[in-house]
């Protein structure tokens, strides 16, 4: 039998089986990068911080700062390709 | 490290059950070591990655033959990597399909196939995939959850080999000796 009995009966009751199956992210993938970046400033502030007593307010302000960054990156490397490199080409 | 609680450069002890217990369980070196507030949040982000990226891309987002230098990262985030793996490999995968064609096993090959399609000759209503192989954003998205997660969980382990045992109430000062 290619897969075990449990498998067998969830998969007949349930179209999506959880980590078995990949979730449809479809064309809103690039929404997943905001869990990347709070989930790094907050690990990251937890580390660094001496005292917690800001916790929240850091790990807000980091986030804002990792997503601005990453969207000016994307503005520039746009610029870049699409409008600077057609033209010396 | 200036401005943390960690201790000063000239007071070096170095721990060496914090970083085994922080690469188990993300977080739980910090917990040993009286940390626990700081333990919840690093556990809390990096699960959350971690969990989340085999939720998004499957637990094909961990492959050691396709992806070897990005299980890498995977593996730094937790021993459950070298787990997933196994049971993917030993539990999930035992033998080639019966809808695989016969010949050289590949890395793909090995992986489940996809149900065909009821219109071809071959169909079998009662195959089901042990596990469906992620293509595109979803295995990206995946891969990239969990290895960040790990090399986050690499940085906690470091960390931890230098960590000093909390003293409630005390937060030294940039260049303080530790009591």
């Amino acid at each position: 039998m290619t897969t075990p009995l449990p498998f067998l009966l969830l998969s007949l009751s349930l179209a999506y089986r959880p980590f078995l199956d990949p979730l449809p992210v479809g064309e809103w993938w690039w929404l997943l990068f905001i869990p990347i970046v709070v989930a790094t400033s907050m690990v990251w502030k937890a580390m660094r911080l001496q005292r917690l007593q800001f916790f929240p307010r850091q790990v807000v302000k980091m986030t804002l700062q990792v997503t601005l960054t990453m969207i000016l990156l994307s503005v520039l490397l746009y610029v870049v390709v699409q409008v600077i490199i057609p033209r010396i080409t | 490290m200036t401005g943390t609680y960690t201790q000063p450069d000239d007071d070096v002890r170095i721990n060496l059950i914090a970083p085994v217990l922080a690469w188990i369980i993300p977080g739980w070196g910090h917990w040993h070591m009286g940390h626990r507030a700081r333990a919840i949040f690093i556990a809390l982000g990096i699960l959350v990655l971690y969990v989340g990226g085999l939720l998004i891309g499957g637990i094909d987002v961990v492959d050691r033959e396709e992806d070897f230098w990005w299980y890498c990262g995977q593996v730094c985030a937790s021993p459950a990597t070298l787990g997933i793996e196994w049971v993917k490999n030993e539990k999930l995968n035992p033998a080639p399909s019966p809808q695989a064609g016969s010949g050289r096993q590949t890395p793909a090959s090995r992986k489940p196939q996809p149900p065909l399609p009821p219109s071809d000759p071959n169909f079998d209503p009662s195959y089901v995939p042990a596990y469906s192989v992620s293509l595109g954003h979803a295995n990206e998205m995946g891969t990239l959850f969990t290895t960040i997660a790990g090399m986050l969980n690499l940085i906690v382990i470091l960390e931890a080999f230098r960590l000093p045992r909390h003293q409630p109430g005390h937060y030294p000062a940039p260049g303080e000796r530790a009591a």
